[in-house]
């Protein structure tokens, strides 16, 4: 009876199979986008919580390091300059800043075996691998993203709806 | 197959020392495999005779089978040791304890031990119906862990139109487990690819929801990865590790799987019954085989040192 049902209404049957289809692909790039976001989403909280440890730093070394005076001042305001516009770029620029103080810290036996400091570098390496981490997931989001809308037929559904690709995370040269 | 240095050392001590005395113990148990075979065909072709010659009568047949029967029963109950058996234990003395010392003083062989099967339900491999487990080598390795490992076969039984049940082969190979100095807080599985018309797709852990893609192609080619936590499995399989794992795949060609979980690594190798040369028309110190032997251990060893590292700086810190 479903079969003659079909038979009879085969055009009907196959415009819902089709539109079924359409959303299910629609569906299934909402879902690729939204896991691209939060991929985003984690390296925003590894980095914040990376940079949160900037004000302990800054009180650890200042005692040590007082010519850098300037260097751990412009530190304190880039990490200001962050949270108020979350650029990518000061991000970037806070990064180098960290690495050359923990680096210039090398110079300092008596700040290498301060306690707090070893545990504030501990905690940096620890947050390091996690947002490499993260990273590689959000490429890996990014890519499969991206290959998604460009492949046939979720590209026309893509031009349609207006799903554009994301950027990789990629190292500045 | 080229061969390290390391190995060739190993393999030139155990043949110097054990060659012969193995050789003969293995041409022992040849001959007396023959010389059963030559006795069988000799009974089964004198029972063809008798039947023959006594013009097909059953009666006089049935009393020859029984009075083998008697026979066998007699020789199991009064036979001493087989040659064969004694040259498997020749070959577990002399040769698995000469490879599994050159890795660590500290560890040693028990051939008649094995791991307990809960140890086996930690790993989440497969849900089984029967289990068993010899061979087992065990110790305290430098940097302070526990490192076991011991041949492993698992079962599954079906029923048949009977109410019978028979058993049926599930996993035979051998595990490791190598306990972690610190625990690890999430959970990490590397399967082999599913394949879904394999029986014995169905006895293993379901694990579906945790399913996390890594960034090589290659890798994924190889092995499914599951974790609780993503960003810690990403933390754990480095390049370098993805990089291990695929080479000793590819090289030893031996199917593997991995499952870390609180305080261990396990390691379980689909490579069938191994610490038994039980081919006794090959010579004894089979070179490639023992070699296999030998990458094994040094695989898990290697690898453990590795992913403990990973643990301790990525849960821990440097």
């Amino acid at each position: 009876m479903v079969i003659e049902f079909i038979k009879e209404n085969l055009l009907l049957f196959l415009i819902v199979i089709i539109i079924l289809l359409i959303l299910s692909m629609y569906n299934y790039l909402i879902k690729l986008r939204l896991r691209v976001k939060q991929s985003k989403s984690v390296i925003d909280v590894y980095l914040q919580q990376r940079f949160d440890l900037i004000p302990n730093l800054v009180n650890v070394v200042k005692g040590y390091i007082n010519y850098e005076k300037e260097v751990l001042e412009n530190l304190t305001k880039l990490r200001m300059e962050f949270n108020n516009t979350k650029n990518i770029s000061v991000s970037e620029e806070l990064n180098n800043q960290l690495n050359r103080i923990i680096i210039k810290a090398e110079d300092y036996p008596d700040l290498k075996a301060n306690d707090q400091f070893l545990n504030l570098q501990k905690n940096l390496a620890k947050m390091e691998s996690q947002l490499q981490a993260a990273r590689r997931l959000y490429n890996n989001d990014v890519t499969k993203y991206n290959t998604k809308i460009r492949v046939i037929p979720f590209n026309l559904i893509a031009f349609v709806c207006g799903f554009k690709e994301e950027k990789l995370f990629e190292i500045d040269k | 197959m080229k061969y390290n240095n390391e190995f060739e050392l190993i393999y030139q001590n155990i043949l110097n020392n054990n060659k012969e005395d193995l050789e003969v113990a293995r041409k022992y148990a040849r001959n007396e495999i023959i010389k059963n075979v030559i006795i069988v065909l000799f009974f089964l072709i004198a029972g063809i005779f008798i039947y023959i010659k006594t013009e097909y009568n059953i009666i006089i047949f049935r009393m020859y089978l029984f009075l083998l029967i008697v026979i066998y029963f007699i020789f199991m109950r009064y036979r001493k040791e087989s040659k064969l058996s004694i040259y498997k234990k020749e070959f577990k003395k002399r040769v698995i304890k000469v490879l599994v010392d050159s890795f660590d003083e500290n560890v040693e062989y028990f051939p008649c031990k094995g791991i307990d099967s809960n140890v086996y339900d930690n790993a989440e491999f497969d849900k089984y119906h029967s289990y068993n487990s010899e061979d087992l080598i065990y110790g305290k390795l430098k940097n302070d862990s526990n490192f076991s490992m011991a041949e492993v076969h698992t079962y599954y039984k079906t029923r048949t139109r009977n109410g019978e049940y028979r058993y049926h082969k599930l996993f035979f190979g051998i595990l490791s487990v190598v306990t972690t100095p610190k625990p690890f807080n999430a959970k990490l599985y590397l399967r082999q690819n599913k394949n879904v018309l394999n029986k014995t797709f169905l006895f293993r852990y379901p694990l579906g929801k945790l399913r996390v893609e890594l960034d090589s192609y290659l890798f994924e080619e190889n092995f499914d990865v599951y974790s609780s936590d993503k960003i810690i499995a990403m933390q754990l399989l480095t390049p370098d590790i993805m990089q291990l794992l695929i080479d000793f795949k590819k090289k030893m060609k031996i199917n593997y799987e991995l499952t870390i979980k609180s305080n261990r690594i396990y390691i379980r190798f689909m490579c069938g019954k191994m610490f038994e040369n039980t081919n006794v028309l090959k010579f004894s110190l089979d070179k490639k085989t023992l070699y296999k032997y030998y990458k094994m251990i040094d695989f898990t060893l290697d690898l453990s040192n590795k992913l403990i590292k990973l643990i301790n700086d990525t849960e821990y810190g440097v």
